[in-house]
């Protein structure tokens, strides 16, 4: 989980969207089940090679997503408006042990969903969030609610 | 999260943990990812939110990138710290918002001082597009020069090559010899009274072959080619002036005629 560097930019320059590449040193090496690259907003490839396509969903583009371009105009994250869901198209394996990862950049101070898993059932656990007040929140479920939160917030790139 | 507990790392540092928590939804299967938001997400009975730092949305608004799920893995912090440095070194090289456009030129000029040890001579004219000897005979060498001054910020530097269209010729049969020593081994000019055309060049500092191949203690000389030969280089962003050389004599059987060839330059820059 990445919440930085938020960089406040002066009013009159475009915020400078991520611009991550799949990093095949690390994430490949750690045999990742899941690895999208979030370059364009159509389906994304699954670069961990198990074939696990992230379908859009929640709304027709580009009301939901739309490229995030970097000062050189190349598409290198997905800037995601407040409607717009990517979904496996196929579920997969999942064990007790489990990591997830994701690298984002605010452009709101609303909170809300970042990334999860959802059962055949419908039923989602292993959620990871940022709240209104820009804490980051990781969540499990078994009977009750659990709870992690950062002490900080991250979300001063609005 | 897995048998050593559950935690939250963001950046590369830990900032919450649970030791005792070792698994989530007690359901062995499969599971889909989904990231961005989920209809209902903040609505029961999910409640996952809690009531005192609540969220205003069901979805994410901003940049997300790099999303990954590894199952059956619970990665070191050695490991997370590697993998953030990895991807911060990738942001950094994306928070440049400022373009340097390229700039590259190249001038020729003729020169009147000494060039590599070589001192123009008086009656021969150097412009930025000749090197007119004028007349000579088989008793006095003469020698012209010319300026070539290189600005640019390509930020691996830029290399100058030359060529010719073959050796000095007049009338059909009617050439002037060019030196025997080469671009990669250049030699001694021929003494007065024997036939010889040839170039040479202030850089002394070449990248490959011997640098200084063209000054050893003396002034060296090359035929020039047909193909491109180098005679000057930079390896960064500078502006710099190397100088080029000429020097003809004959012989007293040279035949009369004009005699002319035609010298190009050719400069790389490495942006």
């Amino acid at each position: 989980m990445r919440g930085g560097p938020f960089v406040d930019l002066p009013d009159d320059q475009p915020a400078a969207a991520p611009n991550w590449e799949f990093t095949t040193q690390y994430a490949k090496a750690d045999a990742p089940a899941v690895y999208w690259g979030l370059d364009d907003p159509t389906n994304q490839p699954d670069y961990s090679g198990n074939n696990h396509v992230g379908i859009p969903s929640g709304g027709s583009d580009p009301q939901s997503f739309e490229p995030g371009t970097d000062d050189e105009g190349s598409n290198k994250s997905l800037l995601f408006k407040g409607a717009g869901t990517l979904t496996s198209d196929r579920s997969f394996p999942s064990s007790n042990t489990f990591s997830q990862v994701a690298w984002i950049k605010t452009k709101s101070r609303t909170g809300g969903f970042i990334m999860g898993m959802t059962n055949p059932s419908g039923g989602h656990d292993r959620v990871i969030w940022i709240s209104d007040s820009g804490h980051i929140h990781a969540g499990v479920y078994e009977e009750y609610f659990y709870r992690l939160k950062s002490p900080r917030t991250y979300n001063d790139d609005t | 999260m897995g048998p050593a507990g559950w935690f939250l790392y963001v950046d590369k540092e830990l900032v919450a943990s649970n030791v005792t928590r070792t698994n989530g939804e007690n359901y062995i299967g499969t599971r889909s990812l989904q990231i961005g938001g989920y209809a209902d997400f903040d609505r029961s009975p999910n409640h996952w939110p809690p009531a005192d730092d609540p969220v205003g949305s069901h979805y994410f608004r901003g940049y997300i990138d790099e999303a990954a799920y590894f199952d059956n893995k619970q990665p070191t912090a050695a490991r997370i710290s590697e993998y953030v440095d990895a991807m911060w070194q990738q942001s950094a090289n994306a928070k440049v918002l400022g373009v340097v456009d390229p700039i590259f030129s190249m001038s020729v000029a003729g020169r009147t001082t000494t060039c590599n040890g070589e001192t123009p001579t008086g009656e021969v004219t150097s412009t930025s597009t000749a090197v007119a000897f004028g007349s000579t005979d088989a008793t006095a060498q003469k020698v012209g020069a010319q300026d070539l001054t290189v600005s640019s910020n390509a930020g691996n530097g830029w290399s100058i090559y030359t060529r010719s269209t073959g050796p000095m010729s007049g009338r059909p049969g009617h050439t002037i010899a060019n030196v025997s020593g080469s671009n990669a081994t250049p030699g001694a000019f021929p003494a007065a009274g024997s036939e010889g055309f040839g170039y040479t060049t202030s850089d002394t500092a070449l990248l490959t072959g011997t640098a200084s191949r063209f000054f050893s203690g003396t002034t060296q000389w090359a035929a020039p080619s047909t193909s491109n030969e180098l005679i000057a280089d930079e390896t960064g962003p500078t502006e710099v002036t190397r100088c080029v050389a000429y020097r003809l004599g004959i012989s007293a059987l040279t035949p009369a005629d004009t005699y002319s060839t035609q010298i190009t330059y050719t400069v790389v820059p490495r942006f």
